[in-house]
């Protein structure tokens, strides 16, 4: 009788796999949404499908897409971070203002600099930013506020610290960051991308990883499931909101560094929408905001729908030969569209 | 004929839930309806209080084709639910709950509080509750939000009243303040669907009893022929042997284990629930900690695990002081906790073998999971509870509340269990679960692990303690050992 057993497993293993593939119908809501707004541009927008296209999104969605991995974590855990923006501000600016310190480049940024002066100047600010990020966490644990205003008031303080230290003035970055975010690997044939969407791919992985293949992973799963379970279970859940928001502040960190890298300069202005549009990402992606479902695979779903519409609509705007001005209003209407269309497609694998 | 079921069919997927049902209700009877879990009682109840519109056959009330294609359909026809899954509103008042859609008002469209409060309290005291109606529904006990509930159901001005397992958190005293209340209410002519697994309350309360089973009907028989002995026969189609058969006889207590002690708790305070508790369950040994609702036993539980901080005391687990108030580190200890309340100990929509794995990842899994590692780890534990069906991957919360709770057992199996502390481990379980479960009990009872049930059923604890303490009003008040008690003995102590 217990030789069988083991046989038995790997029947019941078998058929959980080759239920596997498709999933839910749910889960391919966020696809079909996805495919929907790519039929649609490719009909209406000249030139639409074509490796020119595909490299502007994915330059255009790097960014989004390695802050929207930290916020993953964090929407997963059943919390909100809308720090990210202010943070990735607030990282970039550290980052320009120590550069141009006279110990290293100085002002403008022209001058000698060794490697190791470099490192630090850019692992300094993404230190800093895992802190801010831990800082919140602590404080929403601590004071059983809710995250959305621990980190509302965080939001507040990044943004007051990067106006402190920049003066409102303009900052160079060091050059590693200025090509991780333009310059580009061939792929052949032609077609070429540029770092920051490896360094995205890169996050994107980690991320998924984590969340699929690690215990913390699965806490973070089961604290924003069920908090109360997971305690009842032994999982320390304010620790596993308090990583996460951390691991929110340092892609918000990271994602601020490879911006400013791509528009070779630091400045205030920059980051100001990354919070929404990030947040949209996630969402648009499937993840819960309540908690307990979603992932790195769906959010990156949501970041290409929410490049893919960025960039259609500059392209059917210009073809259009429509005001420029009227881009945020058609973008929020797409998104919201897109948002009700996932919700009734998902809704519908439910029942 | 008040209501007139006919033909009832509801399938869900590929599986017929109910299939050919038929059904009647005269006004001013009381009707049971049992089955095993899974059986289609629910189905069928939901069906009346219009929360499944798409169903097979025909509902007429008062001779008329009824419309059940919503709950608020069902109300006009005067049909009110109380659900077994407790649906008040936590952070309201226990008045507000209790008027939840219908507060009194006065010509300007404002809440009459004082009526309402006085309303509210007046209702809980027709069932014997006295406590301030202004509190929060969350900072009461279950029980009493359960008996909220059931004041809800029993006073929306319904005609039909549908009882899903209402005693299931209820003690003897309140069962029979309730019973009382629902006599009086067949007197002026409510009629009501009672559905339960205490089989006694059913042949005590209802005229007739309509059994289920795999979504047929197996017959309607007058409640008074039937004995619970021929009513479980006709529900699982089998004779069973019911262990509780013999509580009525007093029952002698082993005399007292010699194993070393597991579990010690000294001096553990926190108002208002206990006060200066101090015991102890040695190895192999089982503990009854008995009490009515709200005797504070239920907390004490929760307390000895970790689940709630006491103020004061100490816990120590094989000579070794366990922090308060720690799940993590009582739970990594072999300190482990089976609740009553299966919503705050699952993750119900997280998968079965996630929920399984969920508190000894590390030791059954490894650092790197995959879903192939953890089904292989899941497996072994959940045929060891009998946890029924064996698909892993369905969400914890597809599975009835038997299955559930072996889901929880099946937690605590892939690690180590020293003391295992449960409140009323099997509530609103079946006969085959709960006889299961027990029985999953009594094995690690017998491995050497230390068990302490809290519960207020005396049938539960009779039958499978060694020692039962009585609690009431947050302390220990009679220690039953190497004696003959019964069940008497036991109310009257508490």
């Amino acid at each position: 009788m217990t030789t069988d057993v083991p046989r038995d497993i790997e029947r019941v293993l078998k058929t959980v796999r080759r239920g596997r593939w498709w999933g839910e119908p749910s889960d391919w809501a966020p696809f079909v949404t996805l495919a929907a707004i790519v039929v649609f541009f490719a009909l209406t927008t000249r030139g639409f499908l074509q490796p020119g296209t595909l490299r502007l999104v994915l330059q255009q969605g790097a960014v989004l897409a390695i802050v929207s991995v930290g916020l993953t974590f964090v929407l997963i855990c059943g919390e909100i971070d809308l720090s990210v923006g202010m943070v990735a501000l607030w990282t970039a600016c550290a980052c320009g203002v120590l550069f141009e310190c006279p110990f290293a480049a100085g002002e403008g940024g022209d001058g000698p600099v060794s490697w190791w002066v470099v490192a630090a100047v850019i692992a300094a600010p993404l230190l800093s930013s895992l802190l801010l990020g831990l800082a919140s966490g602590v404080v929403t644990v601590g004071s059983r506020l809710p995250s959305f205003i621990i980190t509302l008031a965080l939001m507040n303080i990044a943004d007051g610290m990067a106006r402190w230290i920049t003066n409102s003035e303009k900052f160079a970055v060091p050059g590693i960051l200025k090509r991780i975010g333009n310059d580009r690997i061939p792929l052949g044939g032609g077609f070429s991308l540029p770092y920051s969407v490896f360094v995205a791919a890169a996050v994107l992985l980690a991320g998924h990883l984590t969340l699929k293949h690690t215990r913390f992973g699965r806490f973070v799963y089961m604290t924003g499931g069920n908090r109360e379970a997971a305690r009842l279970a032994g999982v320390r859940t304010s620790r596993i909101v308090v990583a996460g928001l951390a691991i929110c502040g340092w892609t918000a960190g990271i994602g601020g560094l490879v911006n400013a890298g791509r528009l070779e300069s630091v400045t205030l202005d920059q980051n100001a929408d990354l919070l929404l549009s990030a947040v949209a990402c996630v969402v648009l992606g499937g993840t819960s905001l309540f908690g307990g479902e979603g992932g790195i695979g769906r959010t990156l779903i949501g970041v290409l729908t929410y490049s893919v519409l960025q960039v259609g609509l500059n392209a059917l705007v210009v073809q259009l030969e429509w005001d420029d001005r009227i881009r945020p209003f058609l973008m929020g209407l797409v998104l919201l569209g897109a948002l009700v269309l996932n919700g009734i497609l998902a809704r519908r694998g439910d029942s | 004929m008040l209501l007139e079921c006919r033909g009832i069919s509801k399938r869900f997927g590929g599986s017929a839930a109910l299939d050919g049902v038929d059904f009647e209700l005269p006004a001013g009877s009381a009707h049971g309806l049992v089955g095993s879990n899974g059986a289609g009682k629910s189905t069928l109840m939901r069906i009346l209080a219009g929360a499944l519109p798409s169903f097979e056959g025909r509902v007429v009330i008062d001779g008329r084709p009824a419309d059940l294609s919503s709950p608020r359909a069902a109300s006009r026809h005067g049909i009110a639910m109380v659900h077994q899954e407790l649906s008040g509103i936590g952070s309201l008042s226990v008045a507000e709950n209790l008027f939840l859609g219908r507060q009194p008002v006065d010509r300007f469209g404002r809440v009459r509080w004082g009526l309402m409060r006085a309303t509210a309290a007046a209702y809980l005291a027709e069932m014997g509750i006295d406590i301030d109606v202004r509190r929060r529904l969350d900072s009461c006990p279950l029980v009493l939000r359960q008996m909220v509930e059931i004041a809800r159901g029993i006073h929306s001005g319904a005609r039909i009243l549908i009882l899903d397992e209402p005693t299931s958190a209820l003690s003897p005293p309140e069962t029979r303040g309730l019973f009382g209340l629902l006599r009086e209410l067949r007197r002026r002519g409510v009629a009501m669907v009672y559905i339960s697994h205490f089989i006694e309350d059913v042949l005590d309360i209802c005229d007739r009893v309509t059994v289920l089973r795999d979504g047929r009907r197996v017959g309607t028989f007058d409640a008074g022929a039937m004995t619970k002995h021929s009513i479980v026969h006709a529900m699982l189609g089998r004779n069973v042997e019911d262990e509780e058969a013999g509580y009525e006889r007093a029952m002698e207590l082993p005399e007292r284990s010699a194993g070393p002690t597991v579990l010690d708790a000294r001096g553990l305070t926190r108002e208002p629930f206990f006060r200066e508790i101090s015991l102890q369950v040695a190895a192999g040994e089982c503990v009854g900690l008995y009490g009515f609702v709200g005797a504070g036993h239920q907390e004490l539980a929760h307390a000895l695990a970790g689940a709630l901080r006491p103020r004061t005391g100490q816990v120590r687990l094989e000579d070794r002081s366990v922090p308060l108030g720690d799940t993590h580190a009582a739970v990594r200890r072999g300190l482990v906790l089976v609740a009553a309340d299966r919503a705050a100990t699952l993750v119900r929509s997280a998968p079965i073998f996630m929920n399984v794995t969920l508190a000894h990842l590390r030791s059954a899994v490894g650092a790197w999971i995959t879903r192939a590692k953890e089904i292989r780890a899941a497996l072994p534990v959940l045929d060891r509870v009998g946890c029924v069906p064996r698909e892993p991957t369905r969400p914890v919360r597809s599975l009835s509340g038997g299955n559930q709770q072996k889901v929880v057992l099946a937690k605590w199996l892939l690690g180590p269990i020293r003391a295992l502390v449960m409140d009323e481990p099997t509530r609103g379980m079946d006969v085959g679960a709960k006889q299961e479960v027990l029985k999953l009990v009594r094995e690690l009872r017998d491995q050497g692990a230390g068990v302490l049930i809290a519960s207020t059923e005396p049938e539960l604890l009779l039958a499978h303690c060694d020692r039962i303490l009585v609690m009431r009003r947050g302390t220990i008040v009679r220690e039953f050992a190497g004696e003959s008690v019964d069940r008497g003995q036991l109310l009257r102590s508490a």
